[in-house]
């Protein structure tokens, strides 16, 4: 019987996964009523079952006699299992809730402020009285939410400052493409001081 | 040697290790590492890589011990662990040449011929899987992890997925892609 080309590419393309034994069973008895008279596409499936014959062949590699004592070794200076874990999500979990915490009552008092500096005629005495009890802790609470204000000013201020600066000595053009390169850069270093952190997770945690 | 290691399995080793008892992990150490290290040493091409990563294998598998879950096979957890580093550890190496030490163990397979020499056909097989071992050093980290799963370590195919949690027709792809590179470096065997 004539062979086609067509016939022995299909039967190469599907050679690995007949040496595997996942093709399904038609498929496989197509290709084995090839192989059984296609000499090229024999000799293909050998060499197939030659290399992995080879690889198989690799012998045992023995580790050196201290390896065991090593680990050892390294193991006793480490807190035991989940140990470190546990310490650092607890030191996380009190930060993000004392952050939140925070947020909540610089927006609670400040919006508590605003409410009862406008509606103090309104409500009368019931709204002096509040305002009189609790004045002492709203202050304290608007004085940290102005802090963060401040701060805040002070960082735009800054950033115009250098923005104008560095509009006086560049070309507009420049100055853009500066910039863009600028964020370019900054997104460049984070990724590859995040990617550096993920790999070190990888190695030991000490 | 520790001497309990004949006398419990896994997963009663670790119950003790996680209860406290240091010398329990000692003993998983000494049963599983050189298992590891076949690993490691198959896909990093050099011992003091391989002593290495096996080393950090086994200490990420004490840090993560109370994450393991019981019924699974350990083996299969520890393995997982030392494939990703390695596979981690040559993408930040690059891939090396011909390594050193494959040249001295193709060496030490002829020392360990019989008086007289090897016979011609055990030579021919060993010079082809030295040839083989020295192309799969040239493949990408995952093709590689995925023929030394295969064909040394003899997982089936769904192990493979299952250690690399990689989807079996992915496991196919980087087998049958792997190896066809390999064939292509090295020639007719």
């Amino acid at each position: 019987m004539r062979r086609t080309a067509i016939d022995c590419r299909s039967v190469r393309e599907a050679l690995e996964e007949y040496f595997e034994e996942v093709l399904p069973a038609r498929r496989r008895e197509q290709v084995a009523s090839h192989l059984a008279s296609c000499p090229a596409c024999a000799a293909e499936l050998r060499q197939i079952g030659k290399m992995a014959a080879a690889l198989e062949a690799a012998p045992r590699v023995v580790p050196a006699e201290d390896l065991v004592r090593l680990v050892s070794m390294r193991v006793a200076e480490l807190p035991a299992p989940g140990q470190r874990r546990a310490l650092v999500l607890g030191f996380r979990r009190v930060g993000v809730l004392a952050a939140c915490l925070l947020g909540l009552l610089a927006g609670v008092s400040y919006l508590l402020r605003s409410v009862l500096s406008q509606n103090e005629v309104l409500l009368g005495s019931t709204v002096i009285w509040a305002k009189g009890s609790m004045s002492q802790l709203i202050d304290w609470l608007v004085a940290v939410a102005s802090l963060g204000a401040s701060i805040w000013q002070a960082a735009v201020d800054i950033g115009g400052a250098l923005l104008l600066a560095a509009k006086a000595s560049l070309p507009a053009v420049g100055l853009y493409a500066a910039g863009e390169i600028g964020i370019l850069l900054a997104l460049i270093l984070v990724f590859h001081l995040g990617r550096r952190k993920t790999l070190a997770r990888h190695t030991l945690l000490i | 040697m520790n001497e309990r290691d004949g006398g419990s399995d896994d997963g009663e080793l670790i119950r003790l290790c996680l209860a406290g008892d240091s010398s329990a992990f000692d003993a998983l150490v000494a049963r599983h590492h050189r298992g590891v290290y076949n690993v490691t040493y198959r896909m990093l091409g050099n011992a003091e890589d391989a002593s290495d990563l096996t080393q950090e294998t086994f200490l990420r598998v004490y840090t993560r011990l109370d994450t393991f879950k019981s019924g699974n096979p350990f083996i299969a957890w520890v393995r997982r662990i030392a494939t990703n580093l390695c596979i981690d550890h040559l993408r930040r190496r690059g891939r090396p040449e011909s390594s050193l030490d494959q040249q001295i163990e193709a060496g030490v397979q002829h020392a360990d011929a019989t008086p007289g020499g090897l016979p011609a056909e055990a030579v021919e097989t060993a010079e082809d899987t030295r040839r083989v071992l020295e192309a799969m050093q040239q493949l990408p980290e995952k093709q590689r992890a995925v023929l030394v799963l295969r064909h040394i370590e003899g997982l089936k195919l769904e192990e493979i997925a299952r250690t690399l949690r990689m989807p079996l027709g992915t496991v196919k792809t980087m087998l049958f892609r792997g190896r066809a590179a390999v064939r292509e470096t090295v020639g007719e065997l």
